[in-house]
């Protein structure tokens, strides 16, 4: 019986998978036959090793900083530290063209800081580079964060007194226990690294394009589906291998903690933390205030007449207006749909359990653009419809929720749950008063993030979108393209508006709890 | 291994600590807190719950910065030392043991950290785990020991530094009682033999009893009775301290005053016979309370004593001489949680 109905739980979210993802990859695949010859050109293996080799970069500097500054962070307390890790948030919810024109502002060739210091660095891959951090250091911050707070204070303490300096209790004791978080968060920005497709797009050019780009270029613009296919399965084996690792290592689920209690940090500590944050802040903030500024001061000096433009044209309201729309409907599709997969996944026992938990990753792994093309070859009849756009959109948001549900699901301690029903309680009414309330903040934070991706989303909708549907994101890529300052102010409008957004929506469904990893 | 104890410095010579935390309450932790203890001498360190001691044993070890106050140990000044620096053994109420090392890396992990080459480490790290008894258990994971062994490791691990001076927090308070009983002979033999001061922070009177030979009470962050253990308990200073010590028999006088009834003071079967207002099943007896005319009297009686209450009623004569007047102070201060 009750096995049962965890299978009608799983029921709904799984056909949804089956048929907004399963299937249409499977139709892209078959489409051409997988041209696996491309693997041996030159050109395409020199991608692949870019593609890897910046991944791979990304995600060795984000540890670097990030895993120091975590360490510390988990142990002491300076003045700024929750301001800090709160704002951290802010990137996880930056739409990628917001970013994008952020690093542009600053770093691109009319940015504010290469005519300060006549550098110029658009021409290589430093600002892709500068972008995947902007992204993933608040990941892996977050996540080692997570990692050094589990260890408790006390082995420290007890490595301290037996005559191990701080460095040296940090490397034998802190740094081998919270490893599973560490490598976690390594594989997890390699992993985003790999697969982003709006920064190498934008901020690439062709030298620097990554796999994910290519897809894009040989599908929409060249119409190769073969060697596309062969891309994608090589994609797909790559993502797949680093996905498994990352559950493997976070099986034990990951929160960061709240670090009440600790004590200050004493003054040299409190210096390298206060470097640390501010090297993070440059990188993770900066762009941000760019964008901000860049659309009220221009090289005439601080105008509003961006501003004027983008807020008085209708363009813009009927771009804000599809944004909410999209986003509303598929925030709602991707709670149900999510959150009854998380219900299913932790209501299973044994590999069950374990499978439900691996599946609602795959919209994680494959590539948005590859999904994309796959609904206009899956079902034609539907191509530049609004339920596909909505469907590929909820897609995306549901592996969030779930991610973000099942480790509170799972951290219900078993006994309350069994009390609950000693004092009387019906099932319904455990879930009512107990579970729901318990896992709501996870639940909350699941769905504030779902929104948030949602509302920059931007690869399966250059594909899928029909003009009248342009959204902030697609209207900010639009602009991006077209030269003058004019246009970059304008952008940078938009841009504002589309963060401002983002946070808003994020800030107002996340409620400040922040149960975000 | 024997440690050679400082001849003419104490092991510990702890002068004037006070910490107070910062915070919407400001809880002052401790005050004005001096301790000494000698080499190869074991000090208890006794208090309720959040009187303030652990605060004590964390500043002596360096985990905690007194805002005022010294710390000697072995006569060196170790007040603005890190932990690693000052050369004490301390061993966590919950152990804190590495879950990534085996035990005799646990163990070795001091001499490690200090310079000693791995060999040499390890070789130092089974002589400790030979003095607790498991020189066999060096290859297991610490997850795979039981409460009492895991406690003996912790031990061990703070032995193997051949620090001068040993630290026990609560060192048994995680154990059930049979392995209490147990461990607290093992300890005391254990102290006698590696010549280490030793400072015990615990809550339980009996464990002071058993193993310390001097005791400090502690009550809200301050010392309010130092001496011979024996002393301590035959004579509190106050009835507070009585009635911690487990001194049941404190009768109020006019005045602010008490009088402490001594166990010696009473003898069974002697004098008036009083009636019987409360008894109680113990596991080693009963616990009875004879209504005497100055006040109620508890007694614990044994299965064999118990054959002396005849009709609800006991003989019991108190010895005027031994009673105690001490003054009573059990409300005057509330104890921070």
């Amino acid at each position: 019986m009750a096995r049962h109905r965890t299978f009608l739980l799983a029921l709904l979210p799984l056909s949804f998978m089956a048929l907004l993802l399963a299937l249409p990859l499977g139709r892209t695949l078959a489409e051409g036959g997988v041209n696996l010859s491309i693997w041996r050109d030159p050109y395409f293996v020199g991608r692949l090793g870019w593609t890897l080799g910046q991944a791979l970069g990304t995600a060795a500097a984000a540890l670097a900083v990030g895993g120091p500054l975590a360490y510390l962070l988990s142990r002491w307390e300076v003045p700024g530290r929750a301001a800090f890790l709160r704002f951290l948030l802010l990137p996880f919810v930056t739409p990628t063209l917001v970013a994008v024109l952020g690093l542009t502002a600053l770093l691109g060739p009319q940015g504010w800081i290469t005519r300060l210091l006549g550098l110029d660095l658009s021409d290589g891959p430093g600002l892709l580079l500068l972008g995947n951090l902007f992204f993933n250091l608040p990941v892996m911050i977050r996540l080692a964060h997570a990692g050094f707070a589990r260890v408790p204070p006390n082995l420290i303490g007890a490595a301290r007194s037996l005559g191990a300096p701080g460095w040296k209790a940090a490397w034998t004791v802190a740094l081998p226990l919270a490893l599973p978080g560490l490598t976690a968060g390594f594989i997890l920005v390699f992993l985003y690294s790999a697969l982003s497709f709006g920064l190498p797009l934008t901020l690439g050019g062709e030298r620097y394009s990554t796999l994910e780009v290519e897809i894009y270029t040989l599908t929409a613009y060249q119409l190769r589906l073969p060697e596309a296919s062969a891309l994608i399965v090589g994609q797909l084996l790559l993502t797949g291998a680093a996905t498994w690792a990352y559950t493997a290592l976070t099986r034990g689920g990951a929160g960061v903690g709240a670090g009440r209690g600790l004590p200050p940090a004493p003054r040299h500590i409190r210096v390298i933390l206060w470097a640390l944050m501010g090297g993070v802040s440059l990188i993770c903030f900066a762009p941000l205030l760019a964008v901000v500024a860049r659309s009220v001061l221009t090289s005439g000096g601080p105008s509003l007449g961006a501003w004027q433009t983008v807020l008085g044209s209708a363009e813009t309201w009927a771009l804000v207006g599809n944004t909410l729309r999209f986003g509303v409907l598929a925030l709602i599709g991707a709670v149900l749909l999510g959150g009854l997969h998380a219900l299913a996944a932790w209501r299973a026992r044994g590999p069950a359990s374990r499978v439900l938990d691996g599946l609602s990753l795959l919209p994680l792994m494959v590539s948005p653009v590859s999904l994309a093309v796959g609904y206009l070859l899956a079902y034609p009849a539907l191509s530049a419809t609004l339920p596909m756009l909505i469907g590929a959109y909820t897609l995306l948001g549901m592996p969030l929720v779930t991610r973000s549900l099942l480790p509170a699901l799972r951290a219900l301690p078993p006994r309350t749950l069994e009390a609950a029903r000693t004092l009387g309680a019906g099932s319904w009414t455990v879930w009512r008063t107990v579970t729901l309330p318990l896992t709501l903040p996870a639940l909350r934070g699941g769905a504030a993030l779902a929104l948030a991706t949602v509302l920059g989303e931007f690869g399966a909708t250059l594909v899928l979108t029909r003009p009248e549907w342009a959204t902030l994101s697609t209207g900010l890529y639009d602009r991006l393209g077209r030269p003058g300052e004019r246009n970059l102010t304008e952008a940078c409008a938009l841009a504002t508006l589309l963060l401002v957004l983002a946070v808003l929506a994020f800030t107002l469904l996340d409620g400040g709890e922040g149960e975000v990893t | 291994m024997t440690i050679h104890p400082a001849t003419i410095h104490a092991a510990l010579d702890a002068q004037n600590l006070s910490k107070r935390y910062s915070g919407p309450q400001g809880i002052q932790a401790a005050q004005e807190v001096s301790l000494r203890v000698e080499a190869g001498e074991t000090v208890a360190l006794l208090g309720p719950s959040g009187c303030g001691k652990s605060t004590v044993l964390r500043m002596i070890a360096g985990l905690e910065v007194p805002d005022s106050g010294t710390v000697q140990v072995g006569g060196r000044d170790v007040t603005a030392l890190p932990p690693e620096a000052r050369h004490i053994g301390l061993v966590f109420q919950d152990y804190a043991l590495f879950p990534h090392l085996s035990v005799l890396d646990n163990v070795a992990y001091g001499p490690r950290v200090r310079g000693l080459p791995r060999p040499a480490a390890r070789s130092q790290a089974r002589e400790a785990l030979t003095l607790v008894n498991l020189a066999e258990f060096g290859s297991r994971r610490v997850t795979e020991l039981s409460g009492g062994q895991a406690q003996r490791v912790a031990l061990a691990r703070a032995l193997a530094t051949s620090s001068p001076l040993l630290l026990l927090d609560e060192p048994l308070s995680n154990l059930d009682e049979r392995l209490r009983a147990e461990l607290r002979g093992e300890l005391r033999a254990l102290f006698a033999r590696v010549g280490a001061g030793v400072l015990l922070v615990t809550h339980d009177q009996r464990e002071a009893l058993a193993l310390a030979g001097r005791v400090a009470v502690m009550r809200a962050g301050r010392v309010v009775q130092q001496g011979a253990a024996r002393e301590v308990f035959g004579h509190p200073a106050t009835a507070w301290v009585a009635a911690f010590l487990g001194h049941a028999n404190l009768w109020p006088q006019p005045g602010g005053a008490c009088l402490l009834v001594p166990e010696q003071a009473l003898t069974l079967g002697e004098g008036e016979s009083y009636p019987i207002t409360a008894r109680q099943q113990e596991d080693s007896g009963e616990t009875v309370t004879v209504a005497h005319p100055r006040g109620p009297l508890t007694l614990g009686l044994s299965a064999r004593e118990s054959l002396q209450m005849v009709e609800g009623r006991l003989r019991v004569r108190v010895d005027e001489e031994q009673l105690q007047r001490l003054p009573d102070d059990r409300e005057s201060v509330s104890t921070p949680i």
